[in-house]
């Protein structure tokens, strides 16, 4: 009767219990399958009632009514909601939450970085590695000159990495090759200073080699330079310097949305080479303008537009030794460029199209030399990068650059024969190219430690084209937080670009492989490298050389120290042994030097002043000695007997000191920032060049920049 | 600096209600399951970093980072990573507290190394990461140039991976209001903080997640009318924050401003 009794009410509540309060188990998870914890699991008339999951992503929910509905919803994911009469309470739910609205914009963050991030050697914020970095004298170009891996020899801004000719490396503003990137470019393509103002720029990646495949022609190294992405406030600033005067605008068009910078630089030479004549014998006059108009603009919140144009006109007279002969030179050159990017963001990757052209005339006149350049370059590319998951990234994309040179020149009819009055012969070349190609780069993150990239490249041949096939992988090693591995490898090529002496564009091929490791520290930073490379084809040694080959084998050592709170010291240290190939023989390389020595010591006290020291040291580079002479009745000149073995003759050691000096001044909406700098501070006799009297009988050395000082101050509002 | 002063009162002012916690957390932790060291989580760090405070004595707050770092080993978890981090942010005002600034520099940049090094940030992890970094410009006046604009560019990242965060705003508004307005700053904290708190601590209520900020943007909006000399919104919100946070030593602290204004 009882057990009757507990039965009839058990009856009697069970379904009423039942209906009063279901359970409902189940499990959440991600796209990829992982288990999300800590993620909320509400019911929409309680939203503050829910629970949460487990690290297994298990959760329980109790419910009263089935025509509530379930949320779930975690950060950076979209809320889910499910109707409890859609599901099954005796079956576990298996909720999967998709990256929500917020994926675009993370695509919109990752966009902004190089798939190859991973794989540069260095990444320089403005900030940090130009306006704090006493060797840049505030030029992004310049900066990458304090690294071991710079070896650039002529104190040029045009980068030189790891032993190879700048030629063959390049540098990419947003996606778009900037061939010859400094101003004061002559003949030799020297020039001391980038065609970048620091101000535009917002990152700036080097890859000493090994670039990544996402871009083409290049078989030495790669700088990637990117323009801001959001301006931080409206500014005016003002430059005045001994040989400049320079003013910009940066201006937001609507919050957050648009913003455009617009400068212009004047730069003379009265005041800089009337101070210190002396010191500055081979110039006489420069007179430059330039430039530029940068504009940015979010459209909508699925795409971005870049433009940046720049101009600038150059004149340049001084004086030149070649040979024999001594003179005036003049130079001239005006030049336009722009680079349009347009990116349009999805979900899961970003389409970029990327657009740059060039246009160049430049004159060059000294002796009986006389030339004509005029330049046009086009490129064209459309890029892929895809977000294939949380650890893989792909990007692929076809490129087109078009380039053509005309030349207009008198060529010497005896390459000694270099006065106005020796003969010369007129010659007129037009030469163009088509390089277009299609690449596939791919990222992928093995786990926290591993990440390995692979790339391939190859080109679409056209107007009998050789056909090249380029490929390379890399794998990073992280091994805590403090330590990393990178080793990579590949085979690339490269067009040489038409010059005065050589007017054709030569295929150059390099292998590389290099083992990069860095160790960072709060206070201490070390790199070193070892890297192997060998590079075919025709490239120049010096004006009148070119090699065959060039086997480089590099060493490198960095180690930067900061202590007492305001002081910093770097060294940098490279061993090149660099031979290269010339009509079947080997020689030294043009960089081939036991050591290379950069070390900076740095006193930065924004409340007092800073103040750097700055060596640079390294053996002298090889060059042909002449050994006699033959006077050559038809020319009128003497012609030189080089020495039967080449590359015999030596520069002494080349040493050099730098200080800067500057004094931040902060007033209320205003910064102001005072600079001295003083270039060969012990004035050292520095041999560049190699010249001779009349009958060669007698040599004597061009040198390298003397003591020169240079001053000036930034002024800068926020309004 | 100041900013850290004040933030140290605020946890010295509250030691009525810690006493409670003195027990070993190395004895909760050896008994809890993983995911109930995290229950709670914010809690218990700022309790651990009061205890520590009180005691002069940082072994709260290293047996609990202990904790979590051992669950670390076990669960790669982003948010145990982001706890992480957080207490190490709590240890570094400890150590400033003591006076031993070296140290203070050394655990912010471990918590740092571990939210940079973090795969996958959300809004979250950016709003933590700026917070921190621009606490941490105080250390590193050398770099004070290059990492405000860095916490600010973090700031920003948080605030569009999720514009309804509200320690995103925050802490964009904190990295404005301490820059210099030589450095374009001082425009836009004012508006940012008044979005902070037009939003809510969490969405829905969850003891895993952060819900700092909300007090902390009081805090900051009436200093910021203080300063401007807007005794009437600074009156405001003052009350405002006071009526939400009645305990909160950092509001309280500045009535001794407003009165008489």
């Amino acid at each position: 009767m009882i057990y009757r009794g507990f039965f009839i009410l058990y009856a009697l509540l069970l379904p009423v219990d039942s209906i009063a309060q279901s359970v409902i188990r189940g499990r959440v998870k991600d796209q990829q399958g992982q288990p999300l914890f800590a993620a909320n699991v509400y019911l929409k008339s309680a939203p503050q009632k829910g629970t949460t999951t487990n690290f297994d992503g298990e959760f329980e929910v109790q419910f009263t009514s089935d025509s509530d509905t379930l949320a779930v919803s975690y950060i950076g994911y979209k809320t889910q909601e499910i109707p409890l009469r859609n599901a099954n309470s005796t079956e576990e739910m298996v909720v999967v939450l998709q990256e929500n609205a917020w994926a675009m914009a993370k695509v919109v963050i990752t966009a902004k970085d190089p798939i190859s991030e991973q794989f540069s050697v260095v990444k320089m914020s403005m900030l940090k590695d130009v306006y704090l970095n006493p060797v840049a004298q505030g030029d992004p170009l310049k900066a990458i000159t304090s690294l071991p891996a710079s070896t650039i020899i002529n104190e040029t801004a045009n980068p030189s990495l790891r032993g190879s000719s700048a030629d063959r490396s390049r540098v990419v503003l947003n996606g778009v090759p900037i061939y010859k990137p400094v101003r004061a470019s002559q003949l030799n393509n020297q020039g001391f200073f980038s065609l970048f103002n620091a101000e535009l720029i917002d990152k700036q990646y080097v890859y000493a080699s090994n670039p990544p495949l996402t871009y083409g022609n290049t078989s030495a190294g790669l700088v990637e330079i990117q323009t801001l992405q959001h301006l931080e406030a409206n500014h005016l600033q003002l430059s005045v310097g001994l040989a400049s005067l320079g003013l910009l605008v940066a201006q937001k068009i609507k919050k957050d949305i648009a913003f455009v910078q617009v400068y212009g630089n004047y730069q003379f030479s009265d005041a800089f080479v009337g101070m210190q004549a002396e010191k500055l014998p081979d110039i006489n006059k420069f007179a430059n303008r330039d430039a530029g108009i940068n504009f940015h603009s979010k459209i909508g919140q699925k795409a971005a537009f870049n433009s940046y144009t720049y101009f600038i006109d150059e004149n340049f007279n001084g004086t030149n030794e070649q040979f024999t002969y001594r003179g005036e030179v003049a130079t001239d050159k005006r030049r336009i460029f722009t680079v349009n990017n347009l990116k349009f963001f999805t979900a899961k990757g970003v389409l970029s199209i990327n657009s740059g052209a060039n246009k160049a005339l430049q004159h060059f006149n000294f002796g009986n030399i006389y030339s004509e350049q005029k330049t046009r370059q086009v490129f064209t590319a459309v890029d892929y990068k895809w977000f294939l998951s949380a650890s893989t990234d792909w990007q692929f994309g076809i490129t087109h650059e078009f380039h053509s040179h005309t030349f207009n020149d008198s060529i010497p009819a005896y390459y000694y024969a270099l006065a106005p009055n020796a003969p010369a012969d007129f010659k007129n070349t037009s030469t163009h190219n088509h390089i277009l190609e299609i690449y596939y780069y791919s990222n992928w993150d093995i786990n926290d430690k591993l990440t390995f990239s692979s790339g391939i490249r190859s080109n679409i041949p056209i107007e009998n084209q050789k056909h090249y096939f380029s490929w390379q992988s890399g794998i990073k090693y992280r091994i805590n937080g403090h330590h990393a591995l990178l080793l990579s490898g590949g085979k690339y090529h490269n067009y040489s670009i038409p010059s005065y002496f050589s007017k054709k564009y030569s295929l150059l091929t390099s292998h590389q492989i290099a083992l990069d490791y860095s160790y960072e520290m709060k206070n201490t930073l070390l790199k070193a490298a070892t890297y192997f490379k060998k590079e075919t084809g025709e490239q120049s040694v010096d004006t009148y050389f070119f090699a065959d080959k060039l086997n480089t084998f590099g060493l490198e050592l960095f180690a930067e120290y900061n202590f007492y709170e305001y002081f910093k010291f770097t060294l940098a240290n490279s061993f090149i042994d660099q031979k290269m190939t010339f009509e079947g023989k080997d020689y030294p390389g043009p960089k081939d030097f036991d050591y290379f020595v950069k070390t900076t010591l740095q006193y930065n006290n924004p409340r007092i002043f800073s103040v750097a020291l700055t060596f640079t040291g390294r053996p002298g580079t090889y060059y042909n000695q002449i050994t006699g002479s033959v006077y050559d009745g038809q020319s009128g000149f003497y012609r030189p007997v080089f020495a039967e073995k080449l590359y015999t003759g030596q520069y002494s050691h080349y040493n050099r000191f730098d200080l800067s000096l500057s004094k931040f001044i902060r007033l209320k909406k205003n910064a102001v920032i005072a600079y001295l700098s003083v270039n060969n501070l012990l004035d050292m006799h520095n041999q560049k060049q190699v010249q001779y009297n009349a009958d060669y009988s007698v040599k004597h050395f061009d040198y390298y920049q003397f003591r020169t000082i240079y001053f000036g101050a930034v002024w800068r509002v926020h309004y | 600096m100041i900013r850290v002063i004040l933030i140290t009162l605020l946890f010295i002012s509250c030691q009525g209600n810690t006493t409670q916690t003195a027990l070993s957390y190395q004895n909760q932790v050896a008994q809890l399951q993983p995911d109930t060291l995290l229950a709670g989580i914010q809690d218990k760090i700022y309790r651990a970093f009061v205890q520590s405070l009180l005691t002069k004595n940082n072994g709260s707050l290293t047996e609990l980072s202990a904790g979590l770092a051992q669950l670390y080993e076990t669960r790669h978890h982003n948010l145990i990573q982001y706890w992480r981090a957080y207490l190490q942010f709590y240890l570094s005002i400890y150590y400033l507290n003591k006076g031993d600034k070296k140290t203070a520099e050394k655990e912010i940049d471990k918590g740092l190394d571990w939210l940079e090094e973090m795969k996958n940030k959300n809004s979250e992890d950016y709003a933590l990461l700026s917070e921190m970094l621009g606490f941490s410009i105080q250390f590193k006046p050398l770099k004070a140039m290059f990492l405000g604009p860095e916490a600010q560019d973090y700031a920003t990242l948080a605030i569009k991976l999720d514009s309804t965060n509200l320690r995103a705003y925050y802490v964009y508004a904190s990295n404005d209001f301490y820059t210099p307005e030589a450095f374009g700053g001082g425009k836009e904290a004012e508006k940012y903080l008044l979005k902070a708190l037009s939003l809510p601590a969490q969405k829905i209520a969850n003891e895993y997640l952060p819900s700092w900020g909300r007090e902390e943007s009081y805090e900051l909006l009436i200093k910021l009318y203080i300063k401007k000399e807007k005794w009437e919104l600074a009156k405001k919100y003052f009350k405002q924050g006071i009526k939400e946070f009645p305990e909160s030593y950092s509001i309280n602290q500045l009535a001794s401003k407003l009165i008489g204004k």
